[in-house]
């Protein structure tokens, strides 16, 4: 077993803020969307189809939160090298954590727009392509948050290298 | 390419009698698009039945009265599976039919009706008798079930007693009793379950009505019973019997019935369609402008088709007077090469161009195939993609041209995928290097994140200065010097300008700031004569936005670094389930590795193409397309069931 030091702590609670966060965002999210579809679906099978896709939008923020936390995971040498992360490094994990997992509260707002896109396209087929453009504009944060916790991590900390 | 194909306007005036000859050839052809003519106020206009529209009318109704009855009864053909009707679909039927007028349609729908329908009709209403046979019997069993043992005819009335019989709820029965505890009744009641119990109640013809009265309020449900010197056990042996030879009849009536459909449904629809026809026909006429003994017909006709379009006119009447223009207000007409012409459903998703304006279907269908392997990024995924696409192109494209269509974005799509996986050094993620085997690539996203950033914002930069090139040029053409300056020239010298700034030395990072400066003076200006100081103020905030635009394809890293990320996970997973697990781990290591990759697969796919989008609709197109165009949309006789050999 690996000696766990100060810095490992911190860094696994970022890891574990950033899928906690972002599974959590994308819980409600995805819930809320489903709640929609149910619906959709109720009214006509046809819908299917297009909710499983505006369902699955507010997946993405939880994607973002596991690889951050892979990469925490690899970076603090928890996959066998072992290493005696200082304490310093073992915050910037947690910061990096962090950033992920606040951006990714946007999955809770992109499921509501979800939502909205599987009525509408159960109304109007055409609202479809429209609907789904509109969630994606709700993912940008996490995606921004997503570019800062990798530099911070791959660039700053040299986790991969 | 893009610019619209040329569309002419036509005017053409001939006689009222070759009007229908000439909606039918134009109908078959597909080469115009009628477009409303503009009526002739000062003339008296006569009220002309048009195309038989009433007939037409009647006559599909009639059609689609007997569809919906035998809708029940058609040959339910084993639906083929998903893979099937990808790679090897089955061919549509087509019935050949001859090429008729509206009256001759009715006629022919008529007369093949007038076989058709009393052979269905006959059977139907067999069909009907029999069901309410069955029915009903079923309801006498209902009741006859709540029946004391005796012989039915015991609850008939007679001349001087009336006997009501029914149901009602048990909760009534000692309201009932207290009601009529005055009058001259004899009641026999029989629980049916626990909620409700059958009633019979006997009193004089005299009494009868205040009874009546009595059971209506505390809800009593009469029911019918059939009255025989028999008891219900007997009766109900009985019926059960006669409903057990009505459904064998019914069942060999309802097989007859779908042999006659078998025979007749593709006929049924095959007139269906014959008449959705005579009524698309009815609307282009109601689009002619009638007086007197002439009609006016519009018509919008692209280039390549007037040729074509004026010899049908000449073939159909002898005489007759035609305009030919070309117009500002035409509708557009994509004129693309076939290659590209799939990326067209992404410009049209977002707007038209107006005729003879820029199309950016060209310059989409490049950068968008390019976005979407960049941030899907995998040389295997990209073949998966290809390989789908192309048996998609080979099977149900066939017969579907949506399909087709679709296709041949998705191989784009896959040979950018796999070019960029290449490039990426993205071979289902890691998987190779972690076996020992090094393959090619140029930039590992995983490792040299900040270099997969910078390419990205160059890809931004390269972009965004296409847009705004072909808008300067737009506006330039218009004769709009100063939009063109204001619009787009502001932002080329700020792009220019900060790339010279940040990459150039000594003299060429003066220039970029200098360039930067003038784009701030220009900005002020522009806006200050558009819009005024307070305007001009605040649109130096758009120059902060620009920099987002700018900044808003690092997405394309951030996709790709998730499906190398992911793809890091799947392979991580499922080699180390290989390790770890004895004997069995390699199915579940395999298990791990084909359904994380497919996963893999369809999310960043998903993504890749919504962000890829969204990069156009709007860091694209918000430099230089307006759109705001009508499609072109040719007045064409679409037969999915038949076909007629025209000349």
């Amino acid at each position: 077993m690996i000696e766990v030091t100060m810095g490992t702590a911190f860094a696994v609670t970022g890891a574990a803020l950033a899928l906690a966060g972002t599974g959590i965002a994308t819980a409600i999210g995805v819930g809320a969307a489903g709640v929609s579809a149910a619906g959709a679906v109720a009214e006509d099978k046809e819908n299917f189809k297009n909710a499983i896709v505006f369902q699955a939008m507010p997946q993405t923020q939880t994607i973002y939160g596991f690889i951050t936390a892979l990469f925490i995971i690899m970076g603090a040498g928890l996959l066998g090298e072992g290493a005696n992360l200082s304490t310093e490094a073992g915050l910037v994990m947690l910061g990096a954590g962090l950033i992920v997992a606040l951006t990714g509260i946007s999955a809770i707002f992109q499921g509501q727009v979800s939502a909205a896109g599987i009525a509408a396209s159960a109304k109007n087929p055409d609202a479809f392509v429209p609907g789904i453009v509109f969630c994606g504009q709700v993912e940008t944060p996490a995606i921004f948050g997503f570019i800062a916790a990798l530099i911070v991590l791959v660039v700053g900390l040299g986790v991969l290298g | 390419m893009f610019r619209s194909a040329t569309l002419f306007h036509t005017r053409t005036i001939l006689s009222k009698d070759k009007a229908e000859d000439l909606i039918i050839k134009l109908h078959e052809h597909g080469i115009s698009e009628i477009k409303e003519a503009e009526q002739t106020k000062e003339l008296n206009v006569e009220v002309y039945e048009t195309l038989d529209e009433k007939a037409v009318k009647e006559t599909q109704n009639q059609l689609n009265e007997i569809i919906t009855k035998t809708i029940n009864y058609r040959e339910i053909k084993p639906p083929e599976s998903m893979i099937t009707q990808l790679i090897n679909p089955t061919p549509p039927e087509k019935i050949k039919v001859d090429l008729l007028s509206n009256e001759k349609i009715v006629n022919e729908v008529q007369e093949k009706l007038s076989l058709i329908k009393p052979k269905i009709e006959e059977k139907l209403i067999l069909i009907e008798e029999k069901k309410s046979i069955v029915e009903k019997n079923d309801y006498l069993i209902e009741n006859l079930e709540a029946l004391p043992n005796d012989f039915t005819n015991f609850f008939e009335s007679t001349e001087n007693i009336n006997i009501q019989i029914g149901i009602v709820n048990v909760n009534s029965l000692d309201q009932l009793k207290e009601k009529v505890k005055q009058q001259n009744v004899i009641i026999g009641i029989k629980e049916k379950n626990e909620l409700q119990a059958f009633i019979f109640v006997a009193t004089t013809i005299s009494h009868s009505q205040e009874i009546e009265k009595v059971l209506h309020e505390i809800g009593f449900e009469s029911i019918t019973i059939p009255f025989e010197k028999a008891t219900p056990e007997k009766i109900m042996k009985k019926l059960t019997q006669e409903n057990k030879t009505t459904k064998q009849e019914l069942r060999a009536i309802e097989a007859e019935l779908k042999g006659v459909m078998k025979e007749q449904a593709s006929k049924l629809d095959v007139l269906e369609e014959e008449i959705d026809i005579s009524i698309q026909r009815i609307i282009a006429y109601e689009q002619l402008n009638k007086m007197n003994s002439l009609v006016t017909l519009e018509a919008w006709v692209p280039e390549e088709n007037l040729e074509k379009f004026k010899s049908t006119i000449k073939k159909v009447c002898k005489e007759y007077y035609m305009e030919v223009e070309e117009k500002e207000e035409a509708p557009t007409k994509f004129d693309n090469h076939p290659l590209i012409q799939p990326f067209e459903i992404i410009t049209e998703l977002y707007s038209v161009p107006k005729y003879k304006q820029f199309d950016p279907t060209p310059v989409l269908a490049i950068s968008f195939a390019v976005f979407f392997g960049y941030m899907l990024t995998d040389f295997f995924y990209g073949l998966v993609l290809l390989g789908i696409a192309v048996l998609m192109y080979k099977g149900m494209g066939k017969y579907n041209p949506g399909m087709k269509k679709f296709s041949v974005l998705l191989m784009w799509l896959g040979i950018f995928t796999s070019l960029l996986g290449v490039f990426f050094k993205s071979y289902l993620g890691d998987f190779f290097p972690r076996i020992g085997i090094e393959l090619p690539g140029v930039l590992d996203p995983l490792s040299q994140v900040m270099e997969a950033i910078i390419l990205s914002l160059v890809i931004a930069a390269v972009h965004l200065f296409i847009g705004l090139v072909i808008g300067y040029y737009e506006n330039a053409r218009k004769g709009k010097m100063i939009d063109a300056l204001g619009q787009q020239g502001v932002w080329l010298f700020l792009l220019i300008g900060g790339i010279a700034a940040l990459i150039g030395e000594g003299i060429f990072s003066t220039i970029g700031l200098g360039l930067i400066g003038l784009a701030v003076i220009i900005q002020l200006v522009y806006n200050y004569i558009q819009s005024g100081p307070i305007i001009s103020t605040l649109s130096l905030f758009n120059i902060s936005g620009f920099l987002g635009d700018v900044f808003s394809y690092a997405r394309l890293t951030a996709l790709a670094i998730g499906t190398a990320g992911i793809a890091l996970a799947v392979n991580f997973m499922a080699l180390m389930m290989v390790d770890m697990v004895p004997v069995v781990g390699i199915i579940f290591g395999i298990m791990i590795f084909i359904g994380g990759h497919i996963f893999n697969m369809v999310m960043n796919g998903l993504g890749a193409f919504i962000h890829a989008l969204r990069l156009h609709f709007l860091e694209f197109f918000s430099k230089f397309y307006e759109g705001g165009g009508k499609l072109y949309k040719p007045f064409y006789a679409l037969r999915k069931n038949n076909y007629t050999e025209d000349d």
